[in-house]
């Protein structure tokens, strides 16, 4: 089992998780609005900075490739100024920047979720509580993942499983509530950041065209 | 009796506390998932599905749909991809793997169709319908191209859920007793 190292959300701590959550919501609509690949890639330059900055592993080879494989299956698409021909394949200045725009788009999609989705989010009425005691239950899964043996895998599974809901006769599972840890406030730093990063991202959205 | 077992009797309270536990399970499988390297970008073996897999039959059409949805949405939560385009593919996939797997389950006897073979025609739906979105939404038509690849890696890793759903239903004594409860 890899050991993970723990990573520090720097945001948590500043921004209430339902702030955060439309916050990113903000930073995804000026990403989806933006027009022209230079907006795009700033844009999703932005939310690498703020993926990394909530803490979250962001592998830019993972990253790299869906960009670059979204631009490759464009390119069968000709568009524009042809730049060279691969054989029967024109590669198209227009096709190329197209496909760049739009991996850009997807991966910073994905950047701002990353950094926006707080694992305190709460959702709202019923579900919101069974999420609340799925999480719980999860947590207590991930607290002890070590005893998961490689070897023995689905004996270990059972063990675990019986450990968490137990199921022998005489013995009754303890349903986990959801834990009522107090929310972080949004904090005067909170409130600048989301400042600072949605208004130049609105402004590139709509004057970088 | 199909080898996932029938209906577990028992009282509502305590199957939706089942239902809630089979998620955090899903979650717990998505993130080891996460964990390993993929010697693959962009494959998935789908483990968050066997917890999907072995409770086919365990719960109500209502409760397994309540599953599905703790599933996918926590899983959004937890990996942080709720409001990318990730979601929407791992939802689109999971509720047409699901929709197949148990259709299967409940009109196909277990004497013509096992587990694994479930297994497989939900892993084979749900690559359909993420081919599907990325031809439609990522990639454009040339994105078919990988079609062929994609289903013989949906077939290894359907039959593998399969295989491994099925040995923990033989195996596992936990359940055996959560099945001897109700």
């Amino acid at each position: 089992m890899p050991r993970v190292r723990p990573r520090v959300d720097q945001l948590g701590p500043r921004l209430h998780p339902t702030v955060r959550f439309f916050w990113g919501l903000g930073l995804l609509s000026c990403l989806v609005f933006a027009d022209g690949w230079e907006a795009r890639a700033l844009l999703a330059l932005l939310g690498v900075v703020l993926a990394l900055a909530s803490g979250k592993r962001v592998s830019l080879g993972y990253f790299g490739f869906l960009v670059a494989s979204v631009v490759a299956f464009n390119l069968f698409l000709p568009v524009g100024r042809v730049w060279v021909n691969l054989g029967p394949v024109p590669i198209t200045e227009g096709a190329f920047f197209l496909g760049l725009g739009k991996g850009l788009t997807f991966a910073g999609l994905v950047f701002f979720s990353l950094a926006s989705i707080s694992r305190d989010l709460r959702l709202p009425g019923r579900f919101g509580a069974l999420w609340g005691q799925t999480f719980a239950w999860y947590e207590q899964l991930m607290d002890q993942r070590h005893a998961l043996k490689p070897r023995a895998l689905l004996l270990s599974i059972d063990r675990l499983l019986e450990r968490l809901y137990p199921t022998r006769p005489g013995s009754t599972a303890v349903v986990p509530g959801s834990s009522p840890s107090l929310l972080p406030k949004t904090t005067v730093a909170g409130w600048v950041l989301v400042g600072l990063t949605l208004v130049p991202a609105i402004l590139t959205a709509v004057f970088l065209r | 009796m199909r080898e996932s077992g029938n209906r577990l009797d028992l009282p509502r309270p305590v199957r939706t506390d089942l239902v809630a536990f089979f998620g955090a399970l899903s979650l717990f499988f998505a993130t080891l998932e996460y964990l390993f390297p993929k010697p693959i970008p962009f494959f998935r073996l789908g483990l968050s599905n066997l917890p999907l897999l072995v409770s086919l039959g365990f719960f109500s059409f209502r409760e397994q749909m309540l599953l599905l949805l703790l599933k996918v949405v926590g899983t959004g939560i937890v990996n942080g991809t709720l409001a990318s385009h990730v979601f929407l593919f791992s939802s689109g996939a999971t509720l047409a793997s699901f929709v197949v797997m148990y259709g299967l389950h409940r009109l196909v006897p277990t004497r013509f169709l096992s587990l694994t073979g479930i297994s497989l025609a939900g892993a084979l739906a749900s690559n359909a319908v993420q081919i599907a979105l990325a031809i439609g939404i990522v990639y454009g038509p040339a994105a078919g191209v990988v079609a062929p690849w994609y289903f013989g890696l949906g077939t290894f890793t359907g039959l593998a859920m399969g295989w491994g759903a099925t040995a923990f239903l033989k195996h596992s004594k936990w359940l055996g007793r959560l099945h001897a409860q109700g």
